[in-house]
């Protein structure tokens, strides 16, 4: 069966301040936790060389996460700037199901600022238009930006 | 072997140096502006590559021959700089966008 995760204060203080210093796919899987999707939706939509399953488990055996299929009266987190982050990322996924390794951490890499965001959408909609596709780079630029705007919670 | 002898072994390893480069490269290329002007250097170099190699050859050929082949060598080497500066201004134009 399925488990279904969320983030703990610990790991929303990674994603926001990069306490305990986890590696890329660690946190790039991390970011995907939302007390919504189920482990089986985050493994499908992870890379493969991610090893999104074994990450999960590290990230629950460390306190990151919880299984809230265990825990059905734990609260859900408060993490805006994660799900922020996650919605980019998830909008890049759909545009470049391939190849997005190097935007997706251009966009982990940002600080948590919207100048710095929307400046990191910027270098990555570069990056796509120079090696990938200029239409892809047009398309997911002005979807993120959107998503950027919409985010009314976000400092 | 006169000094012209190594000066070609010297060309013809530089450009066997640049096709692996050129190669290695297009992997990380799947289109884009970068992308579509690498396909044709990559051609190029494969050109230049196997001219190259030809040169050991070239003193076999009859002279009018010759005359072409040195015309297509800088014809050429003349897209192959056409391009390079068409890739240099479209990657200024994009970071200036």
């Amino acid at each position: 069966m399925s488990d279904i995760y969320r983030r703990t204060a610990k790991g929303d203080e990674e994603i926001e301040n990069r306490t305990y210093k986890l590696d890329y796919f660690h946190r790039f899987v991390l970011i995907m936790i939302n007390g919504k999707k189920n482990s089986d939706t985050i493994i499908s939509n992870s890379s493969e060389q991610w090893n999104a399953d074994q990450c999960l488990k590290d990230l629950e055996k460390h306190g990151f996460i919880v299984n809230i299929e265990d825990r059905p009266n734990s609260m859900p987190t408060n993490s805006s700037t994660g799900d922020l982050q996650q919605s980019l990322i998830a909008t890049i996924q759909k545009h470049l199901p391939d190849n997005n390794t190097k935007v997706i951490n251009k966009i982990l890499n940002a600080d948590n600022s919207h100048k710095k965001l929307s400046d990191a959408i910027d270098s990555a909609c570069i990056f796509i238009k120079l090696t990938i596709s200029e239409d892809t780079s047009e398309k997911l630029k002005n979807e993120l930006h959107q998503i950027l705007d919409n985010s009314k919670e976000f400092i | 072997m006169d000094i012209a002898n190594y000066i070609f072994i010297i060309a013809a390893a530089l450009m066997v140096y640049c096709l692996f480069l050129v190669l290695k490269l297009k992997s990380q290329l799947s289109g884009g502006l970068v992308g579509k002007y690498w396909k044709y250097l990559t051609i190029l170099v494969i050109i230049f590559t196997l001219g190259y190699f030809a040169l050991p050859f070239f003193n076999q050929l009859p002279e009018h021959i010759l005359r072409l082949t040195v015309a297509g060598v800088f014809l050429f080497g003349a897209i192959y700089v056409l391009i390079t500066i068409k890739l240099i201004k479209s990657i200024i134009e994009a970071f200036s966008d």
